[in-house]
């Protein structure tokens, strides 16, 4: 059958497409039900990266935060109706065994670090249309009493799960999280439930956005009262990342962790000098596995992850048409004040 | 129960020298009827599928539904001479496989590939609520009308102007009294099912249709459906 398929054609532009949609051997259809956009995508759509990057990828379909649900499987994995989380990276097996591969072997790193792994809606296209054929390993089941408008945060949870997975924590660890927007607050939520009794401390500069951070400390930058931290997670990405990396710097114990996980497309200038003296540890996190999202679907099962999430649903944009995503994109771009997304819905 | 009534009983006779009927044809390796019909199969507002087709092709399309694997597809019945004989021998289909008064059928042509989710949708939420529903595009041409195909005698007023697409939908009961009102009978200018409807003095509830939902009847039709589909894969336009 046949399908509308949206693409980013230049900044500014999404144009409608015809895509064929043919249920191929051993893989499953499934409905696409929700959507939501993120930085990236917005980036995409605005036209913020080296234009040489740019051409390269355009036209390219956006999104890959999405949930659906099964209506044909030639795999026997699915029943029809299972709600899934689309996993939007993968790597092929064959790829994985080249030598400058063979590191993403480690369970903390993944094999969604491999060269040549691929991404939707940035190095393929993503899930912006209602049918999506998938690889069976690239859907994870979800309990159907999951409201679909919360599992749609599934992408952004997993990669909070993925940057919580590759810090050793103690319990009397002191952490502090950098950044007030949403993959902070998602981040807080998977520490928070993880790590229930572990001493947190969110650092930002709204204070109406920091107020959603109920069950933590919270202060602006300004608020530092000198303080040491033993682990440190960077959710700032942009131009305020190489002020925010050299405060955690600042701010850390010797030995201390940071994880880098916010995204700039900027090079940023670190105080390297202090890094040695004190011995600390940098590591980026971006990029998810399945297992991470194995782990989300169970967290969304709780409904204290799920109370905690529903704030962040902003409205559901209905995509009847093109103009509608226009919509969405505006209302998600326009957002500056309060943590969440405007969810699609077809 | 919402059933799909699936037209292809079209003989593609615009389709210049095609041996086979255009819903027939083959578009990216597969019949142009499946590509329809698959739309349908995988919507969970659809129940169950009923098609009509050529006598001759019956058996034909039955092994096509195995191969392609169409799980909702209920009945496959042999058409008629006119649009009017497969529509009711489709409609006796939905009464075999055990459709009730309040059931609602969503009458479709099997050459209208590019249907949307939404127009389904639709069909079905205002025929729940008015029991008759075509589906139109407003015209954005002027309509100009000839009665002796020379000369202009009206141009009919643009914005009260729609072109009709499908589905059509509509209860059970009421498309089978308004085909039974006809039934065996000549009736003129009848070219669908809503105007048997309206000749039971009942309300025809519009929906959206879209442009892309058009029928592939020419091989122009056909060459516009196979130029979208080489945009949509296109790297770089």
């Amino acid at each position: 059958m046949f399908q509308l398929l949206y693409k980013v054609t230049s900044p500014g532009v999404i144009e409608e497409f015809i895509d064929t949609v043919d249920l191929e051997s051993n893989k499953v259809l499934v409905k696409v039900d929700y959507m939501a956009i993120c930085k990236a995508d917005i980036r995409y759509f605005l036209g913020l990266r080296d234009p040489a990057i740019l051409n390269q990828k355009y036209p390219l379909a956006p999104i890959h935060e999405a949930v659906g649900h099964v209506v044909k499987d030639d795999t026997g994995k699915y029943q029809i109706g299972d709600k899934v989380i689309l996993i939007p990276n993968s790597v092929e097996e064959k790829y994985l065994n080249e030598f400058e591969n063979q590191r993403c072997a480690r369970t903390d790193l993944g094999n969604n670090y491999a060269i040549h792994s691929t991404f939707r809606s940035s190095s393929t296209d993503g899930f912006l249309k209602q049918f999506y054929v998938a690889e069976p390993e690239l859907l994870v089941k979800y309990d159907s009493k999951i409201p679909a408008n919360i599992a749609v945060f599934s992408e952004l949870l997993s990669v909070a799960v993925a940057g919580l997975r590759r810090i050793i924590f103690s319990e009397t660890n002191h952490v502090a999280i950098f950044g007030d927007g949403i993959l902070a607050y998602i981040t807080y939520i998977v520490f928070r439930h993880d790590h229930p009794d572990t001493k947190l401390t969110v650092y930002g500069i709204d204070k109406n956005k920091l107020s959603m951070f109920k069950e933590c400390e919270t202060k602006t930058y300004e608020e530092y009262n000198g303080e040491k931290y033993d682990t440190m997670i960077e959710i700032v990405g942009g131009k305020y990342s190489a002020d925010a990396i050299n405060k955690m710097i600042d701010m850390a114990t010797v030995g201390a962790d940071l994880i880098l996980m916010g995204v700039s497309e900027e090079k940023v200038p670190l105080n390297t000098r202090l890094v040695l003296e004190k011995g600390l540890s940098l590591k980026g996190v971006t990029r998810s596995d399945n297992k991470d999202f194995e782990h989300v679907a169970k967290l969304l099962e709780e409904k204290e992850v799920q109370d905690k999430i529903r704030p962040m649903i902003l409205s559901e944009v209905q995509i009847n048409s093109v103009n509608d995503i226009y919509d969405a994109y505006k209302k998600d771009i326009e957002n500056k004040t309060t943590i969440g997304k405007n969810v699609m819905k077809w | 129960m919402n059933i799909a009534l699936i037209l292809a009983a079209g003989t593609g006779s615009r389709m210049g020298n095609a041996d086979k009927p255009k819903q027939f044809l083959l578009v990216q390796n597969k019949p142009l009827m499946i590509h329809t019909i698959e739309v349908f199969d995988v919507n969970p507002n659809i129940d169950k599928i009923v098609i009509s087709t050529n006598e001759e092709y019956v058996e034909e399309v039955k092994l096509m539904i195995k191969q392609y694997d169409l799980t909702k597809v209920a009945k496959v019945v042999a058409g008629g001479a006119t649009r009017q004989i497969s529509v009711y021998n489709g409609l006796q289909g939905c009464k075999e496989i055990g459709a009730k008064d309040d059931d609602i059928i969503v009458i479709h042509d099997s050459a209208r590939p590019l249907i949307s989710p939404r127009i389904i949708k639709d069909n079905i939420e205002c025929c729940k609520a008015y029991g008759a529903v075509d589906t139109v595009i407003k015209a954005t041409d002027t309509i100009v009308k000839s009665e002796d195909s020379e000369t202009i005698s009206d141009i009919p007023v643009r914005k009260e102007l729609y072109q009709g697409q499908t589905p059509q939908t509509f209860k059970f009961s009421l498309i089978m009294q308004a085909h039974d009102a006809v039934k065996n009978k000549e009736v003129p200018n009848v070219t669908d099912d809503t105007k048997l409807v309206l000749l039971l003095g009942h309300k025809v509830h519009l929906v959206e249709g879209d442009k892309l939902n058009f029928k592939i009847t020419t091989f122009d039709d056909l060459m516009m459906l196979k130029a979208l589909l080489k945009i949509g894969k296109a790297e770089v336009l």
